[in-house]
């Protein structure tokens, strides 16, 4: 029924209704937001391309057709705009905010966090240092897995709307994304056996 | 995690299973299998971990407050600022009157009908050759008839009408107004004075159908005089009337009919019969009724559809000196709307979009001065919108369509011979006029704008080409190099300016705009500052 309301609203403001295009913005623009601060990880930059998003959206509105869903549409200007937005931050080397605290060596941070009692206080460092992890984890993963794991995890598209997004067969996704899944739970059994062997 | 167990068919729905996709029956079946299958029961395990931490961890984070404030006033007028799509219901008369037969059957419809509603409504008089013919026009038109001017009957009869009559009816022969004249006397019984009664005010009515609106004396004529620069105009309100259709219909019946309305109503003696005593309250409902018509054809102040489908009735009212400026506008329309196009964009995001004079969404500062610095007659018609959006006459679409295919050969013979410079200017007109550039335009384009400096733009390009679904890969990767070796010149430019800045004088301090000679009054100016 949402989606149906997604196309619903699109195909009136095509025809001239603005306030169905800002009921449709005030809708997406969180989850955009979200997917796309995870992709190009600069919250700045995150911010242009939702508004850029938005913007080919009013652009490309006399294009759309009901049969084209419409979140897929949007998450396909975003996700191209991200990689553009990626690649040029590559060129930029632009430091990335979610650089793990402390050295690289994990262990050193980790001892760091080691419990001494405070268990409140601990949990909440531990859980900091877990959310660092993984988004660490998440960055690590190559770019057509990442891509693939936001797209279902933050951006809550189904594997057909992703497989339209990224333009590859459905099962690619899927397999794709198995693989991110193994990757980021081999990471977080990695902490956990750190964390086990602090103790 | 065995690896020894073999994976399976089932186990490919794994990942369904996790994230909640399969249905009832297939569920349970993966169910069954999951007791069968450790592998699929440790993946399970693990992955729906994975998700919790991930759900966790990573909790959605509000966009800034930016994004919900001044980006989203600025989203929002862009917005605002498109033009709708035409819906099916508008699209089909504009692809009536872009076929040149369909145009001209649709000319003759709406002229016949034109003709036909006033005959109708007793105005026209058809040739009478013999006695029954007044008496079925007389039962054809028994309202008109009924409101039959006193002031006519008191003119003086059948022969001091006979000349207004010639002058109103216009195409009957001159044998049919003979013989019509002599069955005036021959039907001289009682009803005789009543039918020629009937007759004269036919022409009356039809002064009153077409008369137009008192030229240059009506609030609504300097509205519109000042919004086509010309005298008359269409009786539009001042804003914005409806779309295209209207406007479309009403110069198909300028160009065809203004010659019939001519005929039909010589200004002079039409005004003569309006200002008679005692018309005045006919005029007055006429002019009334052309009103109401005329605004409910051509007003609709929103554009909304159930206006713009009520145009063909209003269209068939309009004065001709209405329909003929209406000519003249769409002229001028065509020869300056591209102008006025360039004139009106403030904002790449809204370059090839028409801005409707006013919004509920409005512009964000910045964008507002734009509108003074066109000419005025673009921005006039820019600000009759209607205007704005109707379509040429199919000769000059075909003319403009033909421009636009030279521009295109233009443009890539220029790119080929390496004239970056020129081919930036025509592929900026041809985006411009909201021409369509094929990828490998596209690619030139980015190409010629990085060549010549113009990174931004080029970046901007090369978004566009990248949402064109029918891009090849090669094509942005292309264009993409590009970009890139024009950034590289850039940042290699910005270096060698910067290093040149530096090295000549380290005393004194860096001009703002050199060169040396006045290098003495650039620190002042910048105390100043």
């Amino acid at each position: 029924m949402r989606d149906d309301a997604d196309e619903s609203l699109m195909l009136r403001y095509r025809d001239g209704d603005v306030r169905a295009f800002e009921l449709l913005v005030t809708r997406h623009r969180k989850p955009l937001f979200n997917f796309i601060l995870r992709f190009v990880r600069d919250p700045a930059q995150a911010e242009d391309v939702t508004q850029e998003t938005f913007l080919r959206l009013v652009k490309g509105a006399d294009a759309y057709e009901r049969q084209a869903k419409f979140t897929t549409w949007l998450y396909t200007i975003a996700r191209n705009l991200c990689v553009d937005a990626s690649r040029r931050a590559k060129h930029r080397k632009v430091a990335s905010l979610d650089a793990p605290v402390g050295d690289d060596d994990g262990s050193a941070a980790l001892i760091d966090f080691v419990p001494d009692g405070g268990a409140a206080v601990d949990r909440q460092a531990q859980s900091r240092e877990l959310a660092i992890r993984m988004r660490a984890a998440i960055e690590s993963l190559p770019d057509e897995q990442r891509e693939i794991f936001l797209l279902r995890e933050v951006a809550d598209l189904q594997f057909n709307e992703i497989a339209a997004v990224v333009g590859c067969p459905e099962n690619t996704v899927k397999s794709r994304m198995r693989y991110a899944l193994e990757k980021l739970r081999e990471a977080l059994e990695e902490y956990r056996d750190l964390a086990r062997a602090v103790q | 995690m065995s690896e020894a167990t073999p994976h399976t068919a089932a186990c490919e729905q794994l990942l369904d299973y996790v994230y909640d996709m399969l249905d009832e029956a297939p569920k349970r079946a993966f169910e069954e299998h999951l007791a069968t299958c450790p592998r699929c029961q440790a993946e399970a395990a693990s992955f729906g971990k994975v998700r919790q931490a991930t759900a966790r961890l990573l909790p959605p984070v509000e966009p800034p407050a930016a994004l919900a404030g001044a980006l989203h006033a600025q989203l929002m007028h862009a917005a605002s600022q498109r033009k709708p799509a035409r819906g099916k219901l508008l699209s089909f008369p504009r692809r009536v009157m872009q076929h040149p037969a369909w145009a001209a059957a649709a000319m003759f419809v709406i002229v016949g009908s034109a003709i036909t509603l006033n005959a109708v409504r007793g105005k026209l008089m058809m040739p009478a050759a013999s006695a029954p013919q007044p008496q079925a026009e007389t039962a054809a038109t028994p309202a008109a008839s009924a409101s039959a001017p006193p002031a006519v009957e008191a003119s003086g009869g059948v022969g001091a009408a006979a000349p207004e009559e010639k002058a109103v009816l216009g195409g009957i022969s001159k044998d049919k107004q003979v013989a019509a004249e002599p069955a005036h006397p021959a039907a001289a019984s009682a009803p005789a004075p009543e039918m020629a009664k009937k007759r004269l005010s036919a022409p009356a009515k039809v002064a009153v159908a077409y008369k137009p609106a008192a030229p240059a004396k009506n609030d609504q004529d300097d509205h519109l005089t000042m919004s086509v620069g010309g005298k008359g105009g269409l009786r539009a309100e001042p804003s914005p009337p409806p779309a295209s259709p209207t406007v479309e219909s009403t110069r198909a019946v300028s160009e065809s009919s203004h010659a019939a309305a001519k005929k039909m109503a010589k200004g002079d003696q039409l005004d003569d019969l309006l200002n008679a005593p005692g018309e005045g309250g006919a005029a007055s409902d006429g002019r009334a009724a052309l009103a109401g018509q005329g605004t409910r054809g051509g007003g609709g102040a929103a554009g909304s559809p159930a206006a713009k489908s009520s145009a063909p009735a209003g269209v068939a009212h309009l004065s001709k000196e209405e329909e003929r400026s209406l000519g003249n506008v769409a002229a001028d329309e065509v020869a300056s709307a591209p102008a006025g196009v360039v004139a009106q964009a403030p904002a790449p995001y809204v370059a090839r979009h028409r801005a409707p004079p006013s919004s509920s969404y409005p512009a964000p500062a910045a964008a507002a001065p734009a509108t003074a610095a066109g000419p005025p007659p673009p921005v006039q018609v820019q600000a009759s919108y209607g205007y704005g959006n109707s379509l040429p006459p199919p000769k000059a679409a075909a003319q403009q369509q033909q421009q636009a295919e030279d521009l295109h050969q233009r443009a890539d013979g220029l790119v080929r011979a390496g004239r970056c410079d020129e081919a930036v200017k025509l592929y900026a007109e041809l985006d411009r006029r909201a021409q369509r550039m094929s990828p490998k335009e596209r690619a030139n384009y980015v190409r010629c704008l990085t060549a010549t400096g113009r990174q931004q733009a080029a970046e901007q390009q090369l978004d566009e080409l990248k949402s064109d679904k029918s891009v090849t890969n090669s094509l942005v990767q292309q264009a993409e190099g590009d970009v890139q070796s024009g950034r590289r010149g850039l940042d290699q430019r910005s270096q060698k300016a910067k290093a040149a800045r530096k090295s000549p004088d380290a005393e004194s301090p860096p001009p703002l705009t050199p060169p040396a000679d006045v290098a003495p009054a650039a620190p002042a100016a910048t105390q100043k500052r």
